[in-house]
């Protein structure tokens, strides 16, 4: 009776503290000026993939052979590659494949990642050691080389691409979450939610798993910079989206030839990688920062 | 009209000689629990009263071997000992003896697909080659590295493993290839022709064009294939650089592959009006203006303008997307279809960047309704795929010619058997019958004027689509001296160098390089090197001049062609060249049974191109 009595209190008092416990982070965060230039990066290339019909001045695969390798003018910001496209607009429908990678590889990533994560923590025993060991496995391998092997079993293609970089970033994910249910598994709390007769599922999800958020949204946001990057590294192979599609990294790759002598078609899409990368890197290093004070030197 | 392969296990007229010595045949027998000599005598000789024939053989036998018994009293043999039992004569092993005459085994009656009759060594030096009828690109074929000769030995010793370690006469001696990255050659010093002044070639992979000029300027290579058009001018803006121009005599297209099957499993390609509404879809005047800026020409026939049988009477497809889809209405596609376009991996002169030309096709079609998907594969599998006709409706490829005839161009694309075009199923069969007419035509003009009707033809029948014949761009230091661009195959002996090694970069690696069994430009580079053939192009023209072969006749009836073997030519392993070594070459590729067949894909594609067909293989009516 007592203990049970112990564990409301415990949580009445959380919920109050826990809203100025978000605030607190978020004035962290606001606070924290690199995190505010990732947020701003972040959210630009958010609304510039949302909306980029509407912004992009040209249709991205209309070519234009005879302007081709033209550079910046007016009415071509960024210039034209070497089919005559409009590199502007090639950049800007590619934040919507690099949006769409980043997004949908690390979400399989931490919908799998954290459910073998979970399991695997909570069960114990061999099952854990198992689990783990394989993931130890696939994080003993280069991630890109990985996800390159990946994409030559399947064929190259953008969604054969997300798999890869899918698969490649599950370990990640499962550890993170393994570790914090390790680490709540034998706090009272969950010892009183078995002894109330709560199922394990319920215990799982209900108690441990919000727990995890923090760490998952910080290791999400700086993954899917990650992602942005293996998936142009892959498509500047020649291995992810296909032509004509305007992904940053085959913009790259599809340049390269032209780097000396008509440098602006591979610095642009250079230059997006690099920024949204960065963006989504300072996000999650401010996000850490604020959400996980203990962190923080 | 459809070519059967048929193989005869019986080759007619070759010499088989049957030893007449007769050989003793015998068996091992060890004793077990039980056995009486005349149990065995009975169940190996037949015979159980044939038992003293063992008792004789087995002491005959331990005089020599003591592992066999003393059989000292016949009825006295232990369980453990070893006899010898003689059971009895046997045929000897066949002995073949090297054929004077190799012949053409196809039964009576057929038609031969192969124009080849017979090969015959006259004495060691002089060799006939026999055809059905008179075979008019000959000499030109037998300058090709398709047709060099190898060292009979070599074959022997290498077998499969023969690709990686070519033999060969020529001016160059292999040395060591490591895959992906370099091929080294050393200079011959015993070559017929005089020892080349370049003391060591390498040719080196580099697959980026603008990191071969990169090396290049900084002068870790000596020597670079295929520049891109758009870095010509930078080339020629450097003191320190020679760039070389090769007259435009390739040929860069899109192929189509009749026999491919859309979703609905409809050979969509198969209709002509389909096939006219590609060309019309296709703006090659763009596509060449732009991505051969100076280097490049809009192509009409699939041989160049400047190769005798080319016609430019026929009207010209123009560029009229209106027309296209005109054309695809009436055929049932008003809103076009969906196929795949493959797209090589790998730059040629006649594509220096495929990925490039391959969108620009991509978007010309969409705006048809054709939507092409890109598709490539890496070289070696591509090449596989689009053989074995494994590929989709739409594929890039391009043609080197290896001799300077409309047959080089025209018979490989749409001779016999190829599932690449589907080429049996060529709707106008008269392309295909000229094709084989002017190969045995004598008189030059009336072979000019088949090719002539032939381009017509094709041109009707709009066969995939010519785009481009590009001049390819070579560059060099200065060090390289007085060098002149060969339309075919570089000969590095043709040339002199300020120094013993010459690199030499190129787009890719080789293949393989028994060559015989190669498609691949990139291996003949090497075996124009390592390998010397009955004749030679000259150093800046394609004329056949004497190499193996020092001097040729033909009979009156124009079938037989007597070569005169160039005489003290050794092999790089030190074995003699001679007409035993020719008829060796050329039988193991003409005949599909040959035990030394090795190669690479045994395909021999280039044999087929240039003769028609194999040993025994007949044209069914």
């Amino acid at each position: 009776m007592n203990s049970i009595r112990r564990t409301n209190s415990d949580v009445s008092e959380r919920m109050g503290p826990r809203s100025s416990l978000f605030r607190d982070a978020m004035r962290r965060l606001f606070r924290n000026k690199l995190a505010i230039t990732g947020l701003v990066i972040m959210g630009t290339f958010l609304l510039t993939a949302i909306f980029a019909p509407l912004i992009a001045p040209y249709d991205p695969i209309k070519q234009e052979l005879i302007m081709r390798r033209r550079p910046p003018s007016q009415e071509h910001a960024l210039g034209r590659d070497d089919l005559g496209r409009d590199i502007l607009s090639r950049i800007i429908f590619g934040a919507r494949l690099s949006l769409q990678v980043g997004v949908v590889s690390v979400g399989f990533a931490i919908v799998i990642g954290a459910v073998i994560g979970a399991l695997s923590g909570y069960a114990g025993g061999w099952v854990d050691n198992i689990v783990m060991r394989l993931m130890d496995i696939m994080l003993a391998f280069p991630a890109l080389l990985l996800a390159l092997a990946i994409v030559t079993i399947l064929g190259p293609g953008l969604m054969n691409m997300l798999y890869a970089i899918g698969i490649v970033s599950i370990p990640a994910y499962a550890r993170i979450v393994r570790a914090s249910v390790l680490s709540v598994k034998e706090q009272d709390y969950i010892l009183a939610a078995r002894a109330i007769g709560a199922p394990p599922s319920r215990i799982l999800f209900r108690n441990v798993f919000p727990n995890t958020l923090t760490p998952l949204i910080v290791q999400g946001t700086l993954g899917i910079g990650t992602a942005i990057l293996d998936a142009a590294g892959l498509s500047f192979l020649g291995l992810g989206a296909q032509p004509p599609r305007p992904e940053w990294g085959a913009m790259l790759g599809q340049g390269r030839y032209a780097v000396f002598t008509a440098p602006h078609i591979v610095l642009f899409p250079g230059m997006a990688i690099m920024l949204t990368v960065l963006g989504f890197n300072l996000l999650g290093d401010g996000l850490r920062d604020s959400l996980d004070p203990k962190l923080r030197v | 009209m459809k070519v059967r392969r048929l193989v005869l296990a019986v080759l007619m007229t070759l010499a088989i000689l049957l030893s007449s010595v007769p050989a003793a045949l015998a068996e091992d027998y060890v004793v077990v629990s039980g056995d009486t000599l005349f149990k065995i005598s009975a169940t190996y000789l037949g015979d159980g009263n044939r038992y003293l024939e063992i008792v004789e053989a087995t002491n005959a036998m331990n005089a020599t071997d003591s592992s066999y018994a003393f059989i000292e009293n016949p009825d006295l043999i232990l369980v453990g000992w070893k006899l010898d039992v003689p059971t009895g004569e046997a045929a000897a092993p066949a002995v073949i003896v090297a054929a004077e005459v190799i012949a053409d085994t196809i039964p009576a009656g057929a038609t031969a697909a192969c124009n080849l009759k017979s090969i015959s060594k006259v004495d060691d030096y002089t060799v006939n080659l026999t055809f059905y009828s008179y075979h008019a690109p000959l000499l030109s074929q037998l300058a090709t590295p398709m047709l060099s000769i190898s060292s009979p030995d070599a074959i022997k010793k290498f077998g499969a493993d023969y690709m990686f370690n070519p033999v060969g006469t020529g001016s160059y001696k292999f040395v060591e290839w490591v895959p992906e990255d370099k091929i080294t050659l050393e200079a011959n010093p015993d070559y017929w022709g005089g020892a080349p002044d370049i003391d060591t070639l390498i040719y080196r992979v580099i697959v980026e064009p603008t990191a071969r000029l990169l090396e290049l300027q900084a002068g870790t290579v000596d020597f670079i294939y295929n520049i891109i058009a758009d870095d010509i001018a930078a080339t020629e803006a450097d003191p320190n650089l020679l760039v070389y121009k090769v007259p435009p005599v390739n040929i860069g297209y899109v192929g189509t592959n009749l026999a491919w099957k859309n979703e609905d499993g409809v050979e969509v390609l198969r209709d002509v009006k389909v096939r006219q509404a590609l060309r019309h879809a296709i703006n090659r005047g763009a596509i060449v203006e732009a991505l051969y800026p100076g280097t490049g020409m809009v192509a009409k026939n699939y041989i160049p303008p400047s190769l005798w049988g080319y016609n430019d009477d026929i009207p010209a497809y123009n560029y009229s997307p209106e027309r296209a889809r005109e054309l695809l209405a009436e055929a049932g596609y008003p809103n076009g279809f969906k196929t795949e376009l493959w797209v090589m991996p790998v730059a040629r002169g006649y594509y220096p960047d495929p990925t490039k030309v391959g969108e620009a096709i991509q978007a010309d079609l969409a705006v048809v309704g054709i939507d092409a998907q890109i598709v490539t594969h890496d070289w070696g599998t591509y090449l596989a795929l689009t053989r074995d006709g494994e590929h989709g409706g739409l594929f890039m490829l391009g043609w080197m010619p290896d001799f300077m005839d409309p047959d080089n161009y025209l018979f490989t694309f749409f001779g016999p058997g190829g599932k690449r075009w589907d080429s049996d199923m060529i709707p106008d069969e008269t392309v295909y019958q000229r094709l084989f007419q002017a190969k045995t035509e004598a008189d030059a003009v009336a072979r000019e004027r088949l090719y002539y009707e032939a381009n017509a033809l094709i041109h009707g029948a709009a066969l995939g689509i010519p785009i481009v014949h590009a001049s390819e761009i070579y560059a060099s230091n200065l060090a390289l001296i007085d060098y002149a661009p060969h339309s075919m195959f570089d000969e590095w002996v043709d040339w002199s160098f300020d120094g013993d090694t010459m690199i030499i970069a190129r787009s890719g690696d080789a293949v393989g390089l028994d060559v015989v069994d190669e498609t691949d430009g990139e291996s003949f580079y090497i075996g124009s090197q390592v390998f010397d053939s009955l004749f030679r192009f000259g150093p800046t023209d394609t004329k056949a001049y004497p190499a193996l072969a020092e001097s040729y006749e033909i009979s009156e009836d124009g079938l037989t062609w007597t070569f005169h073997l160039r005489k003290g030519v050794k092999f790089h392993d030190g074995t003699d060249f001679n007409a035993d070594a020719v008829l060796f070459n050329l039988d193991r590729i003409w005949d599909k049974d040959h035990p030394n067949r090795a190669g690479n894909s045994q395909a021999f594609q280039y044999w087929s191109w240039f003769f028609g067909g194999f040993k025994g293989d007949v044209i069914e009516e």
